[in-house]
């Protein structure tokens, strides 16, 4: 396999931070052809390097930071950098994912991924300059909100440089802590930053000089990049998403039924007007994007008015005015505006932050939890304070924000009393701003996941906008197959970089980036859509197969026993409750696994080229007997 | 008969509207409101504006909580229906 690859950064970053030892290995033509990149590189080299049932926060777990081989060019929205470790949140597979300018500059530098394993001897970053690694002390740093780290580490380096740190959160080893970039976006979700935390890894800052990515064919390349932003500019959802991104969203979901409140408890939110997006439109003073991406969704939106007045900062996403907002009864924007900023300044994920406190509040309203055990905090639906508190103490680890540190499955057993009841998780990662009985492929989705409650490895767009058609999202019916194409299409989109925004609205579809791949690389099968699809069906089997290593069956693919026996209260999905084992026996078919266990078949992953992964299921038992023989 | 009709976002500064109370006739469809409706209120052209984008998926139409992507769904007294600027993610 001595093929050239182009448009691939060349090489692969192995940090060892116990022996402090950077080693750079050659991007190994089978691996991009067979995994493209980014989280297809990611599951492979959890994979290969991992051993079953290592503790995540222990030296042996492995971090990997990986980009696209588009990354770096011009193909739009192709230079996110994707983060997979094991999760100490959910103790399975993780993959998380940041935009921003990281990714790029990885590519400049060199890198196509960075792996990181081991730990460090004294809290250390790391300083990539092209070929150069240093492995620099951050004692001066540690302990350091995120801004207050990114200025230092910047002076300490390059103004120009780009970097990925951990807030006081990460340090102490908050099970949510994220990993926050220079331009305040974040990888945040599934504890990322815990695992960098338990490294004593503070931050990596990246600089590149080799800013001019070689193409196989740079004709058709920059034909197909035109192409590209030609769609993006008809697409109907490109000005909504340049004004507002994801804020665009928030009421018209909430009108949807997607948007539960209170904890889940129902779905109706007094003065949700101000989630409006012409109120929201009226915050933002500033606008932003990604690398390479004419989308540009960000916008910095400026707090006004009342005690946190004047703060300018990355704006809330759509499910960040649930988790800080609906899911506590909270429509202050500001002090939601707020939450969000000290989420990111702390390092934390705002989803599972959000949703552990909206456990919290509903368990004080039951009487579980008691004035005294929250510090005399008073968690009163509607109240913002409490929430600002919380998030405080959680990413110090403070009084009561000692246990909801651990995320809300931990801390409901830690607090016992039956608050298990009241956290809203999927294997351990808490649910996101979506209710499962109102779209069930995307419900499925969910409970299906390899990192547990996420909506973004198979957003289902003909359900929840009818886009590129309108499926009944009510009804079970079809469901299994509707949720693989989903999550297979989000792995091979992911693989090669990309976001998901333009590929929820069609603005980037298979033929599309098929074309972008095959003349950036040169690699031959990436031309061939249906092999786009196959990689990402790989990748959703590898991810799978690393978690049943991690003993994941068919029972964890679940949902909280609210959604399971409560019915939903409204239209459009008025009394209907989530039928799970229909639709996960279907969803098992589409795949071709076991239905009674939900582990890939030996056929399936041999179809896919795993033989290798089968093997080592057979080897450690996870087959049942009648498998074995397939 | 009266509907509800909300205007969100992008679409409620074409329309200049937000929020209107309308009396319909019975049978009155998603697109009797473009065709009959919205002319006498939002003016001709504007109605017409509204029309093409939603045909064009510019328009998002919800009807009691329900995405609606057909011209043929029936209103009945007392609904809600908005219309709302395409966004996606999330």
């Amino acid at each position: 396999m001595s093929k050239r690859l182009y448009s691939y950064a060349g090489k692969i970053l192995w940090i060892d931070l116990t022996a402090n030892v950077a080693k750079k290995l050659d991007t190994n033509y089978k691996l991009a052809r067979d995994l493209i990149g980014a989280r297809g590189f990611g599951a492979k080299i959890l994979w290969d390097n991992l051993k079953p049932e290592v503790n995540p926060l222990t030296p042996d777990n492995i971090l990997v930071i990986s980009i696209g081989p588009l990354a770096g060019t011009t193909a739009q929205s192709f230079s996110r950098f994707f983060v997979m470790f094991k999760s100490p949140l959910t103790g399975t597979y993780f993959r998380s994912v940041g935009g921003g300018y990281f990714g790029a500059e990885m590519k400049f530098a060199g890198y196509d991924a960075i792996v990181v394993s081991g730990r460090a001897k004294k809290p250390t970053y790391l300083w990539i300059h092209d070929n150069e690694v240093e492995f620099r002390d951050a004692s001066n740093i540690w302990g350091l909100l995120t801004n207050y780290s990114t200025e230092l580490l910047l002076e300490e380096t390059d103004e120009s440089a780009r970097l990925i740190t951990i807030g006081p959160a990460g340090e102490k080893l908050v099970k949510m802590a994220s990993i926050q970039t220079d331009d305040q976006r974040s990888a945040a979700r599934g504890g990322g930053g815990t695992v960098l935390g338990s490294k004593n890894l503070k931050a990596i800052v990246v600089k590149g000089t080799k800013r001019k990515v070689e193409l196989f064919d740079e004709g058709l390349f920059k034909e197909t990049v035109k192409e590209q932003i030609e769609k993006y500019r008809k697409s109907p959802a490109f000005e909504n998403f340049r004004s507002l991104g994801t804020n665009g969203i928030v009421y018209l979901f909430y009108t949807l039924g997607h948007f539960p409140t209170y904890n889940f408890k129902q779905l109706e939110l007094e003065n949700v007007d101000r989630f409006k997006p012409e109120t929201l439109e009226t915050y933002v003073v500033k606008y932003g994007g990604c690398y390479g991406c004419a989308m540009g969704c960000w916008q910095f939106m400026k707090i006004s008015k009342g005690p946190f007045a004047g703060h300018v900062w990355d704006k809330p996403e759509y499910e960040t005015y649930w988790s800080l907002g609906g899911a506590l009864g909270i429509t202050n924007v500001e002090a939601i505006m707020y939450a969000n900023m000290l989420c990111d300044l702390y390092g934390v994920d705002t989803i599972s932050t959000g949703s552990t406190i909206a456990m919290a509040y509903e368990l004080y309203e039951k009487g579980i939890l008691t004035k005294r055990e929250t510090d005399g905090l008073e968690l009163n639906w509607g109240d913002p304070e409490p929430l600002i508190e919380l998030i405080r103490k959680i990413a110090l680890k403070e009084g009561i924000g000692r246990i909801l540190a651990e995320g809300s499955r931990k801390a409901a057993e830690l607090i016992g009393r039956g608050a298990e009841k009241y956290a809203m998780h999927i294997k351990g990662l808490e649910l996101p701003a979506y209710d499962p009985r109102v779209a069930k492929a995307h419900g499925l989705s969910l409970a299906t996941s390899p990192i547990g409650g996420s909506h973004e490895l198979g957003w289902n767009r003909y359900e929840l906008l009818g886009i590129p058609e309108k499926i009944d999202p009510v009804s079970p019916e079809g469901k299994g197959l509707i949720c693989k194409e989903a999550q297979d299409e989000t792995a091979f989109n992911e693989a090669a970089g990309g976001c998901n925004f333009p590929l929820s609205n069609l603005m980037n579809y298979d033929e599309l980036i098929a074309k972008l791949l095959y003349s950036a690389t040169g690699v031959g099968e990436f031309k061939d859509p249906k092999y786009l699809w196959m990689v990402g069906e790989r990748i959703f089997n590898l991810e799978r197969a690393f978690n049943v290593r991690e003993k994941v069956t068919r029972k964890d693919d679940t949902v909280p026993e609210r959604i399971l026996v409560t019915t939903y209260p409204r239209t459009p999905a008025k009394g209907s409750l989530f039928e799970l084992d229909k639709m996960l026996d279907e969803y098992y078919k589409a795949r071709s696994w076991d239905i009674e266990t939900g582990i890939p078949t030996r056929k399936k992953l041999e179809e896919l080229d795993l033989k290798y992964v089968a093997d080592e299921l057979e080897q450690l038992g996870c087959y049942r007997p009648r498998n074995i023989s397939k | 008969m009266r509907i509800h009709v909300e205007f969100v976002g992008m679409v409620a500064e074409k329309a200049k509207r937000k929020c209107v109370w309308l009396e319909t006739e019975v049978n009155t469809t998603v697109e009797t409101l473009f065709f009959k409706v919205f002319p006498s209120f939002l003016g001709k052209e504007v109605a017409e504006t509204l029309f093409k984008s939603f045909l064009n998926r510019e328009i998002i139409v919800v009807v009691n909580g329900t995405l609606t992507t057909e011209f043929t769904t029936m209103l009945n007294d007392g609904d809600k229906v908005y219309f709302f600027p395409m966004a996606s993610g999330g």
